[in-house]
C-alpha cells in the first residue's frame, strides 16, 4: 500500500557539474586509451566514435534515470500530485523534468551529429578534435542545466522526507484553527510524536499517525491549522491542510476550542467549518469540543450554544473532549472510525456485489449444525485448564505466572537451556508418566544377541503363557499323549518295517559306491608298472612251484627283456604336476624375432641415447638443472665466457672436471693445434677447448693421472716469450692436490734458496752449472722445488697396484702402447725402485736431497725439443744431452739391451716437455737437466723391472 | 485463548506441533523457545511431550490424534513409539497404522468425537480411527481441496476451514461435525489452516504472522475466551469486510 508512494527510493540528483565529472571520467575509464598515428584511419575513426556514443549513452542513461524515479504529477494520486504542487510548484517541476528531457535529446543529437562528422576526420588529431568537441559540448549542456538539477536535488529531499501517507486506506484527518489541540489529539490516540506547543501554527507540514481499532489499521493526518480567508489566501501551510482535506476520504475530526484559548470565538470557529464545509462532502465528519476541562459545552453562553445547536442540527454530532485529561479522545475516535468504517463497507458491497456471494461472503459465513442425532458431543476442557484461565482472567502476568507453577514445570525448558548454555542437552526421560518413577532412567537395549528388543514385547505374554500351560495341562490329564505308539495296526507296523529296510540297503548301496570311488588309481600297462617283477627267477620259482619247467634258452626273449633295464621312467603315483602356464615372449623379442636384428636396434638406441648420457641427462625432455643459480656463472667473474650453463655444462660434466686442465696466460700466436701437440706430450687427450680469444683453453685429458702430471710439466713452460699457466680446473679434486703440491713446491723453492745463497757466500767459486738455478727471485718457482729426490721415483705397470694400495692421492702411471710416461710423482709418494727402498719420513727426504742434488749433477739429460715452438735458450743443451744419453745407454745395454730402442725414442718426445725461463736461463737450465735425469733414471729402472 | 508463535521461525505452527485435549506433542528443534511457550501455557495441564516421528520433527503432519488415542505412521521407529508411550497418558491409546497416505495430520482431521479424513485412506486406517480415537469417520473433501487435515482444523467447538471451501461444503460439514463452520485464513492468508495453527478446546496456537482479525475469527468460531461464533457475523463483519476487500 504505502510503497506506491514510496519516494524515498529516489536516487540522489548530481549536480550538473558532479555529473560531469562522473561521466567523463567513465568514459575515460571505460573506453579504449591506446591510439596511434599508424592505425589505419578506420581504426582511429571508431576509436572516437566510440569515446562520443560512450559518452552519450551514459549520459542518457543517467538523465533517463532521473527523469523516470521522479513521480509524473499526472499518473500519482491527486492528493499528492496537489501536495507537490503546492509544495514544489508544478510547472516548476515540469519544466525541470522537462529540460532533463531535452538536454538528453540534445545530446544524443550531439552524438549523433559528431559520429557523422567523424568519417570526414582524415587524421588523427582531426578525429581527435572532433570527439573533443563533442564531448564539449554535451558537457556544456548539462552546465546549462546546472539549476534544474539543483532545484530536483531540493524536490528529491523533500519528497523523501514526506510522510508516506496511504490515500487509499482508513483515514481520520484532523482540521481547525490553529492552536486548537489537532497535535494534541493525535498524540493521544497514536504514537506519533508530534511536536505541541502553545502558539499557533506549531504544525507546518502533515503528520501521520497510525492507531488500531477494531483490528484495523487506521491513519491519523495532523493537518496545520487554517484560517478563515479565501482559498486565493491561504499560504503553502493552509494549503496543505486544505489539499488532504479535498483528497483524501477520509473521516474528518474538526476540532474547536471550546475554551476560545486559542483566540478564535466559537463563532468564528463555526463559520471556518462552514466554509470549508464543501470539502467535507460525503465524508463522516465530527466536531470535537477540545479543552473541556478548562469550559464545559453546559457552561457556554446561550448564543454560542446556538451556534454550536446549530451544526448539531445539520447532522454534525458533536463529541465534547478534552487531550489534557483525555476525556471524551476514545469516544470521538471510536465515533469516527465506526462511522467511517460503515460508509466504506456499504460502499464496498454496493461496488462489489458481484464478488460478493463466491469469495466474501463465505469468509463471514459461518454455518451452524442443524443436529443430526441424539449424541453429546461436549468439549472436553480439563479443571485446571479452567482453573488457569481464571487465574490468567485476574491480571496475573506471565512471569508472575511461573509461581503458580507446580513443582515440575516450575522452570521452563528454556530457561535451562539458557541456564546451562553449551552443556544443554534435551532430557527427554524427565517427563515420563511411569508407574515406578525410578525406572524413568532405565537403560534398555534396544538389540540383543541380533534382535530387535521391540519385535518380542507383547504386554500379554504372561496371559498368553499361562493360558498355554493350561492348556496342555488339560490335555496331559485327558491322557492325549499315552497311547501314542500302540495304537499303529499290523499293516502299519509291516509297513514301517520295510521301509526301514529299504532305507537300510539304500544306505549300504551309497557307502559302497564311495568306496569304490575312492580306491580308483591310474591305470598302467602291466608292461610298465610291473616291468621289475617280472624276472627269470621269479617266472622261474612261479612256474616251478606250479610244476612247470622253465628253461632260459625257451625264454630267451624274457630273458633280454629282464637285462635291458628298464626304459620308461618309474612310474609316478599321486596326482600328475600341473601344467605350468606358456611363458610368453618378452616384448622386445616379439616385435624383433630376428636376432640380429635386435641388436642392431639395441645399439642404435644406446647411441642415440649417448649424447643424453654425455650430459648427464635422461632423455631429451630432460631439461633439469641441479643448482639453478651456480654462484661461479653469476658472480661475474667471468668476462668473455658464455653464461649459458648448458653450455657450462655440456664442456664440463662432473667426469670431465676431474681431467680437465685449465691453461691460460697463451700469446697471441698460439693456436689449438699447437697446444693440442703441447699437451699430447701430458697425456692422451679426450678433446681441447680452445678459447684462445679469450686467452685460455681446457684440455679435457682420457684420464685423471695426466691432470696433475701435466701440470707439473707443463707449468710456466714458455710458448712465444710467455709462459702458459697450466692448473686443474678449480672445483676438481685435482686442484686440492694442485694446491698442495704447489705449496711443497714454494716452500722447497724458498729452503733450497737459502741454502743456494748459504753455498754461494761460502764457496764463491763454485761455478757449476747446475747449482746456478738457485738464483733468487726466479719467476716460477716450480723448478727449485721439485724435490730432487723423485728422480729415484718410477712407476710402472708392474708396481702399479703396489703404489696405490701405498698412497691413493697420487696413483698416476700412464702406459699405453704409443706413450710411455714414467712420471715424477707427489713428494711424500714412496720410494720404489724397484721397492728397493722404504717409505721415508720428511725428515730423512730433506737429508737425501742433498745427497741427490750431488747425485744431479753427474746425471744429466737433455729432452729433445718439439721444433722451435718452445723456444728454450740453452746453449749447451747438446752437450748435457750427449752426456745423459751416453750414460743412459750405457746402463740400459747392461741391463736389458733390447727396450733401450724403444726407450730412447720415447725420450726424444719427452724433449717436448723442456720447460724454459726468461730471465734466469741458467736457472733453468739446471732444472731441465735434472729433470731430463729423473727421466732417463726412471726408463732405466722401468726398463729394468720389465 | 489464542497465541501467536513460530516455531523456528516458522509460521507453520501445525506442522510441528500436534495440540489434543489430553497432550501435546513438539517436534524436538534446535531451541526449546516454542516448547516452552507451549510448556508455559500446558504444562500443568497436559504433558507437552517431546518427540520425533520417523526421525523428522515434522509431528503434526505425520500424527493424528485426540484426547483418547494417537495414530502414528509405519514409519516411526520402535524406540520413539516407546519413548511417546511412556510419557503419554496410560489412557491415551497409540497404534503404529500401515497407511499409504502416511502423513496422517494431513489426510485425518479430527476432534474428540468425530474425524473427516482423505477420500482414499484405507479401510485399516479407518478402523483404527474407531477403535483407537473412538471418533466416527467421514470421508470428505473440502471443495478442491482433498488433504482434509491440511486445509482445516477443528476443536470440539468449532470448525476452520480454507478461505474458498464454498458455502455448502460448509453446511455438510456442520452437519457431520455438529459444530459451527467457517471459513478463513491464517499467518496473514495463509489457507493452509491445519498446518498453520492447532487447537484444542481451550487454547489454540497459529503462526506469528497471523492477523489481529485472523486471530480473532479463531477466538471466536473455536470459542476461546469467551468469544462466541456469533460475533464473526455481527462485530467482526464490517472489520472482515475491510480488511478483506
Amino acid at each position: 500500500m504505502t510503497s506506491q508512494y514510496n519516494f524515498k527510493r529516489i536516487t540522489v540528483v548530481p549536480t550538473a557539474s558532479e555529473l560531469k565529472e562522473v561521466v567523463l571520467s567513465k568514459t575515460q575509464r571505460k573506453t579504449p586509451t591506446v591510439v596511434h598515428r599508424q592505425y589505419s584511419i578506420g581504426r582511429i575513426r571508431a576509436f572516437y566514435a566510440r569515446k562520443i556514443k560512450f559518452l552519450q549513452q551514459t549520459l542518457h542513461d543517467k538523465l533517463t534515470e532521473i527523469i523516470n524515479q521522479f513521480p509524473k504529477l499526472e499518473e500519482i494520486h491527486p492528493f499528492y500530485a496537489d501536495l507537490m504542487n503546492i509544495l514544489y510548484d508544478r510547472d516548476h517541476y515540469k519544466i525541470a523534468l522537462g529540460q532533463m528531457n531535452t538536454a538528453r535529446h540534445l545530446i544524443d543529437g550531439i552524438a549523433r551529429e559528431y559520429v557523422r562528422l567523424m568519417k570526414y576526420g582524415d587524421s588523427l588529431y582531426r578525429c581527435k578534435m572532433l570527439k573533443r568537441a563533442a564531448l564539449g559540448r554535451m558537457v556544456k549542456l548539462l552546465r546549462r542545466q546546472k539549476s534544474s538539477f539543483e532545484y530536483l536535488e531540493q524536490v528529491r529531499q523533500h519528497l523523501s522526507r514526506l510522510p508516506s501517507i496511504d490515500p487509499n486506506t482508513r483515514t481520520l484527518i484532523l482540521c481547525g484553527f490553529p492552536n486548537v489541540g489537532k497535535s494534541s489529539f493525535i498524540n493521544k490516540v497514536t504514537r506519533a510524536d508530534v511536536e505541541v506547543q502553545p502558539y499557533a501554527f506549531t504544525t507546518k507540514a502533515l503528520y501521520v499517525g497510525h492507531l488500531d481499532y477494531k483490528f484495523l489499521r487506521w491513519q491519523v493526518i495532523d493537518t496545520p491549522g487554517i484560517l478563515d480567508h479565501p482559498l486565493e489566501d491561504r499560504n503553502t501551510i493552509e494549503m496543505q491542510a486544505v489539499t488532504a482535506l479535498a483528497h483524501l476520504k477520509a473521516a474528518v475530526l474538526f476540532i474547536m476550542d471550546v475554551s476560545e484559548q486559542c483566540d478564535r470565538s466559537i463563532e468564528e470557529q463555526v463559520h471556518l467549518f462552514e466554509s470549508i464545509k464543501p470539502l467535507f462532502a460525503n465524508k463522516p465528519v465530527l466536531i470535537g469540543l477540545n479543552k473541556v476541562d478548562v469550559r464545559r459545552r453546559a457552561d457556554l453562553p446561550a448564543d454560542k450554544e446556538a451556534c454550536i445547536k446549530r451544526l448539531e442540527a445539520d447532522g454534525v454530532p458533536i463529541v465534547e473532549m478534552s487531550t489534557m485529561t483525555e476525556e471524551g479522545v476514545l469516544g470521538l475516535r471510536d465515533n469516527a472510525c465506526d462511522r467511517l468504517l460503515v460508509q466504506r463497507v456499504e460502499q464496498k458491497l454496493q461496488a462489489k456485489k458481484t464478488v460478493l456471494g463466491e469469495g466474501v461472503l463465505s469468509k463471514i459465513f459461518v454455518a451452524y449444525p442443524t443436529p443430526r442425532d441424539e449424541k453429546v458431543r461436549a468439549p472436553f476442557i480439563p479443571n485446571a485448564a479452567l482453573k488457569k484461565r481464571v487465574q490468567t482472567r485476574s491480571g496475573t502476568n506471565r512471569d508472575l505466572m511461573a509461581e503458580f507453577r507446580d513443582e515440575r514445570t516450575r522452570k521452563l525448558e528454556r530457561e535451562i537451556e539458557l541456564e546451562m548454555d553449551d552443556d544443554y542437552v534435551l532430557d527427554l526421560k524427565k517427563n515420563y508418566l511411569l508407574k515406578n518413577p525410578d525406572e524413568k532412567y532405565d537403560i534398555v537395549p534396544e538389540i540383543w544377541e541380533g534382535h530387535n528388543l521391540a519385535d518380542f514385547i507383547d504386554p500379554e505374554i504372561s496371559n498368553k503363557l499361562a493360558a498355554l500351560l493350561e492348556e496342555e495341562r488339560l490335555r496331559i490329564e485327558a491322557g492325549e499323549y499315552d497311547d501314542d505308539l500302540d495304537s499303529d495296526d499290523e499293516e502299519t507296523k509291516d509297513l514301517l518295517k520295510t521301509a526301514e529296510k529299504i532305507k537300510e540297503k539304500e544306505e549300504m548301496l551309497k557307502l559302497e559306491s564311495r568306496e569304490k570311488k575312492s580306491n580308483q588309481h591310474h591305470h598302467i600297462s602291466r608292461s610298465v608298472a610291473r616291468k621289475r617283477e617280472r624276472t627269470m627267477d621269479k617266472l622261474e620259482e612261479e612256474l616251478g612251484g606250479l610244476g612247470m619247467e622253465v628253461k632260459a634258452k625257451r625264454m630267451k626273449h624274457l630273458v633280454t627283456e629282464s637285462a635291458r633295464t628298464p626304459s620308461v621312467k618309474k612310474i609316478r603315483v599321486g596326482p600328475s604336476r600341473s601344467l605350468s602356464a606358456n611363458r610368453s615372449v618378452p616384448r622386445p623379442e616379439q616385435g624383433l624375432p630376428q636376432k640380429e636384428k635386435r641388436e642392431k636396434v639395441r645399439k642404435l638406441a644406446k647411441k642415440a641415447q649417448r649424447e643424453m648420457n654425455q650430459d648427464a641427462r635422461k632423455g631429451e625432455a630432460d631439461r633439469h638443472i641441479g643448482t639453478k643459480m651456480p654462484k661461479h656463472l653469476f658472480a661475474g667473474k667471468r668476462k668473455m665466457g658464455k653464461t649459458d650453463r648448458r653450455f657450462i655444462f655440456a664442456l664440463i660434466q662432473m667426469g670431465d672436471q676431474e681431467l680437465t686442465c685449465y691453461v691460460n696466460n697463451l700469446d697471441e700466436e698460439v693456436t689449438a693445434e699447437i697446444i693440442e701437440e703441447l699437451f699430447t706430450q701430458a697425456g692422451p687427450l679426450k678433446k681441447v677447448v680452445w678459447k684462445g680469444d679469450s686467452g685460455y683453453a681446457l684440455i679435457v685429458f682420457q684420464d685423471e693421472e695426466s691432470v696433475m702430471f701435466a701440470v707439473e710439466v707443463l707449468d710456466n713452460t714458455m710458448l712465444f716469450g710467455k709462459p702458459i699457466s697450466v692448473k686443474p680446473k678449480n672445483e676438481s679434486l685435482q686442484f686440492e692436490k694442485y694446491k698442495e703440491w704447489k705449496q711443497k713446491r714454494d716452500d722447497q723453492h724458498e729452503e733450497a734458496r737459502q741454502r743456494i745463497q748459504h753455498r754461494q757466500r761460502s764457496t764463491n767459486n763454485y761455478n757449476s752449472p747446475g747449482q746456478q738455478w738457485n738464483t733468487p727471485g726466479s719467476q716460477s718457482g716450480s723448478r727449485p722445488g721439485r724435490p730432487q729426490d723423485s728422480s729415484q721415483y718410477t712407476y710402472n705397470r708392474n708396481d702399479r697396484d703396489t703404489r696405490r694400495s701405498h698412497d691413493s692421492n697420487s696413483s698416476r702411471s700412464y702406459q699405453s702402447s704409443n706413450y710411455s710416461w714414467q712420471k715424477p710423482p707427489a713428494r711424500n709418494e714412496q720410494r720404489d725402485i724397484g721397492m728397493r727402498e722404504p717409505k721415508r719420513s720428511e725428515m730423512v727426504k730433506v737429508k737425501s736431497k742433498k745427497e741427490g742434488e750431488e747425485k744431479d749433477q753427474s746425471l744429466k739429460e737433455i729432452p729433445k725439443t718439439h721444433g722451435s715452438l718452445i723456444k728454450k735458450k740453452r746453449p749447451w743443451r747438446n752437450k748435457v744431452r750427449k752426456q745423459a744419453m751416453k750414460e743412459a745407454k750405457q746402463k740400459e745395454r747392461l741391463e736389458k739391451p733390447t727396450t733401450v730402442a724403444s726407450n730412447e725414442g720415447q725420450n726424444d718426445k719427452t724433449g717436448k716437455k723442456s720447460k724454459k725461463k726468461k730471465r734466469k736461463q741458467l736457472q733453468e737450465v739446471k732444472e731441465e737437466t735434472r729433470d731430463e735425469k729423473d727421466d732417463v733414471l726412471k726408463k732405466l729402472e722401468s726398463g729394468r723391472f720389465r | 485463548m489464542a497465541l501467536r508463535v513460530d516455531y523456528e521461525g516458522s509460521n507453520e505452527v501445525g506442522v510441528f506441533c500436534k495440540l489434543t485435549n489430553s497432550y501435546c506433542l513438539v517436534g524436538i528443534g534446535g531451541t526449546q523457545n516454542f516448547y516452552s511457550i507451549v510448556e508455559a501455557e500446558l504444562a500443568e495441564v497436559v504433558p507437552v511431550i517431546h518427540t520425533t516421528i520417523s526421525g523428522t520433527r515434522i509431528v503434526g503432519r505425520l500424527t493424528a490424534g485426540n484426547r483418547h488415542g494417537l495414530l502414528v505412521p509405519n514409519s516411526t521407529t520402535d524406540q520413539e513409539l516407546q519413548h511417546i508411550r511412556n510419557a503419554l497418558p496410560d489412557e491415551v491409546q497409540i497404534r503404529r497404522v500401515d497407511e499409504r497416505l502416511s502423513a496422517l495430520g494431513n489426510v485425518i482431521a479430527c476432534n474428540d468425537h468425530v474425524a473427516l479424513v482423505h477420500a482414499e485412506i484405507s479401510e485399516e486406517t479407518e478402523k483404527a480411527l474407531q477403535e483407537v480415537l473412538k471418533v466416527e469417520v467421514f470421508r470428505v473433501t473440502l471443495g478442491q481441496n482433498s488433504l482434509v487435515g491440511s486445509y482445516c482444523s477443528l476443536s470440539s467447538q468449532g470448525c476452520l476451514v480454507a478461505a474458498r471451501t464454498p458455502p455448502e461444503t460448509q453446511r455438510e460439514l456442520a452437519a457431520l461435525l455438529q459444530i459451527p463452520v467457517v471459513a478463513g485464513t491464517v499467518n496473514r492468508g495463509s489457507e493452509l489452516i491445519g498446518a498453520g495453527m492447532c487447537v484444542n478446546d481451550w487454547i489454540a496456537l497459529t503462526g506469528l504472522d497471523t492477523t489481529s482479525t485472523e486471530l480473532s475469527v479463531v477466538e471466536s468460531i473455536f470459542k476461546l475466551g469467551d468469544n462466541q461464533p456469533t460475533a464473526i457475523n455481527s462485530q467482526l463483519r464490517d472489520t472482515l469486510i475491510e480488511s478483506m476487500l
